[in-house]
């Protein structure tokens, strides 16, 4: 384990070459720029290539090449590069072929600007591309999850032979933080795959394709694909917690967005009011079901995104109506500050009469 | 009696689902014929088109890689990059190369050691033939006019010469990509009598005459010195 102090871009970068991956294929746009550097410099001398490419789509095509050829690949960008993307996603989780993608999402739609969103969660989670399928999401918080999750990101992604993504923003890719770097895997070492194209002269021939199969063909691999998401809806599922332990009204976010709720959530504790912060690592799956659980002793749940609601469906959902649900979100590239987030949910706790409430539990209990 | 001649290995003994007359037939068994001479077939990867011919996934053995509409250049670039000892040879039609043709022109500049193999039957047939306004575009030229392109060569299937010089070509530009040199290129100009409603013989000889009267058959580019070769 080594310690560094490193930007989150770069901890994606250097997490990617430790995981195994060799193959970075995009021109990202600038934000992203120095991680792009980072890897072109570093990647030929480990066998590898960055290869930057005119466009987000050659960028995931040229993905979908390495990934057939079972190589472990990477490609980043930004929310309208995702956009881009899109039928690439569609085509990987079709042929089940690994990928990571990582979306340092900005603000949209359409032009947009250049500063941190989250409003790209319904297009991560839902998916933008055709057909049924779904793709894992993983949301960092800091620079040392960014290590962390992109290692996990290649693991899944081979695991289950499904593309991953993980869902930042500017914010997330500009902030230096110390992060302890995992340790380097050497590509040799990872799992073989019996199924990559090119690798074998003596064996029968394998085919990445799915030609215009039967209806009946076409359902049995899509029920296939539902299996094996269901698996993954099953086994892994994360979440964090932060002072959960008497709370009357549960704060949830994700990401950059959990990063000052969770201040928020520090400032109103000092006054007293009992507010815990629940955050999900996994987008998709969503971890419903131990949210609904919590909802058994919190009856008042505070979405708190930078977009115009998006996540707080998901919560809804999660929760089948046990709670209430409000939101603060913020969208177009408006980071709210602690403070405004601790104002929020103050108003919201005493508009609950949450106050009041513990104080009358609080004096039979 | 005489006994039919041995299928080349690599080919399944399947009807291959093509209309009467229709180019994709010829243009397949030059590949494998290709293939088999040059002994790649057990060490090359070839991208099928999206097109009718992508029936060919069920005809060769050998393995494949099924790309999106237009992206077969880009996905071809990523298999390449992690398997530069193995052949890539995408399979496309004019339509589909049209609609990613940014791919394949770019793939051409930056000399990305791949061949591809443009079948050209002017508009994209699965979509009942539309003749598009780019149908006379001259695609082999413009490949053939990047930077890393280094052999390129259209031509015909009316006639037995035309056939073997195709064969020829393939064989030439596949060499070229062996050698490492670069991107190669073989514009076949093929009949789709369906699609151009016209009888098998007439649309082979409108593809023979008309067709390779706007995009005159021969080589386009040849920075290998493929001819040279012995």
């Amino acid at each position: 384990m080594s310690r560094q102090l490193i930007s989150g871009a770069q901890a994606l970068a250097e997490a990617a070459l430790r995981a195994g991956c060799r193959y970075c294929f995009g021109g990202p746009p600038g934000s992203l720029s120095p991680a792009a550097e980072y890897l072109a410099a570093r990647l030929p001398g480990m066998g590898g290539v960055l290869v930057p490419s005119h466009s987000a789509q050659a960028a995931i095509s040229m993905v979908m090449g390495a990934a057939m050829a079972g190589a472990r690949a990477l490609t980043f960008s930004s929310g309208p590069g995702l956009s881009r993307m899109q039928e690439g996603l569609s085509w990987l989780a079709g042929l089940e072929l690994p990928a990571v993608v990582a979306n340092f999402s900005q603000g949209g739609p359409g032009p947009g600007n250049l500063h941190p969103t989250q409003s790209d969660y319904f297009q991560a989670t839902r998916g933008g591309g055709h057909g049924d399928y779904r793709t894992l999401v993983l949301a960092p918080a800091s620079c040392q999850e960014m290590a962390d999750l992109t290692v996990k990101a290649f693991a899944l992604a081979d695991a289950y032979r499904n593309p991953v993504l993980i869902l930042a923003d500017a914010l997330l890719a500009q902030l230096i933080e110390p992060v302890e770097l995992p340790p380097a895997l050497a590509p040799s070492v990872l799992p073989a795959k019996d199924w990559a194209l090119g690798q074998g002269l003596e064996r029968p021939r394998r085919c990445l394709a799915l030609r215009q199969p039967r209806p009946k063909l076409l359902e049995n691999h899509n029920y296939k694909l539902v299996r094996k998401y269901d698996a993954i809806t099953r086994d892994q599922i994360a979440w964090q917690g932060f002072a959960l332990e008497d709370a009357r009204l549960l704060v949830v976010a994700f990401g950059s967005a959990a990063r000052i709720a969770k201040g928020a959530v520090k400032r109103v504790r000092e006054r007293g009011l009992k507010v815990g912060l629940w955050r999900p690592i996994t987008l998709w799956p969503f971890p419903s079901q131990p949210l609904r659980e919590l909802t058994r002793v919190v009856r008042h749940l505070l979405v708190v995104e930078m977009s115009a609601g998006q996540m707080v469906e998901d919560v809804r959902l999660a929760v089948q109506g046990q709670a209430t649900v409000e939101l603060y979100g913020r969208p177009g590239g408006v980071v709210p500050t602690p403070d405004q987030a601790a104002h929020e949910i103050s108003h919201y706790y005493h508009q609950a009469h949450l106050q009041r409430l513990g104080r009358r539990r609080g004096g039979g209990a | 009696m005489n006994q039919p001649p041995a299928l080349p290995s690599r080919l399944q003994p399947a009807p291959l689902p093509y209309c009467p007359g229709c180019g994709h037939a010829a243009v397949h068994g030059l590949l494998v014929q290709a293939l088999a001479e040059l002994d790649l077939a057990g060490r090359s990867i070839l991208l099928p088109p999206s097109g009718c011919a992508r029936a060919m996934c069920e005809h060769l053995e050998m393995d494949m890689g099924q790309a999106p509409r237009g992206q077969a250049l880009a996905v071809a670039t990523g298999l390449k990059r992690v398997l530069p000892q193995q052949v890539v040879l995408a399979y496309q039609g004019d339509g589909e190369l049209i609609a990613g043709l940014d791919q394949a022109l770019l793939a051409a500049q930056r000399g990305e050691g791949l061949t591809l193999l443009l079948v050209n039957n002017s508009g994209p047939a699965p979509y009942g033939g539309q003749r598009p306004a780019d149908a006379s575009l001259d695609l082999g030229r413009l490949l053939a006019g990047a930077a890393g392109c280094v052999y390129a060569e259209r031509v015909g299937l009316a006639g037995a010469e035309q056939v073997a010089r195709a064969g020829q070509a393939l064989a030439l530009a596949l060499r070229a990509q062996m050698q490492g040199l670069g991107f190669s290129l073989v514009e076949v100009l093929a009949p789709c009598p369906k699609r151009w409603r016209m009888a098998p013989a007439q649309a082979l000889a409108w593809s023979g005459r008309d067709m390779s009267q706007a995009l005159p058959l021969g080589v386009l580019k040849d920075a290998a010195h493929a001819e040279a070769e012995p």
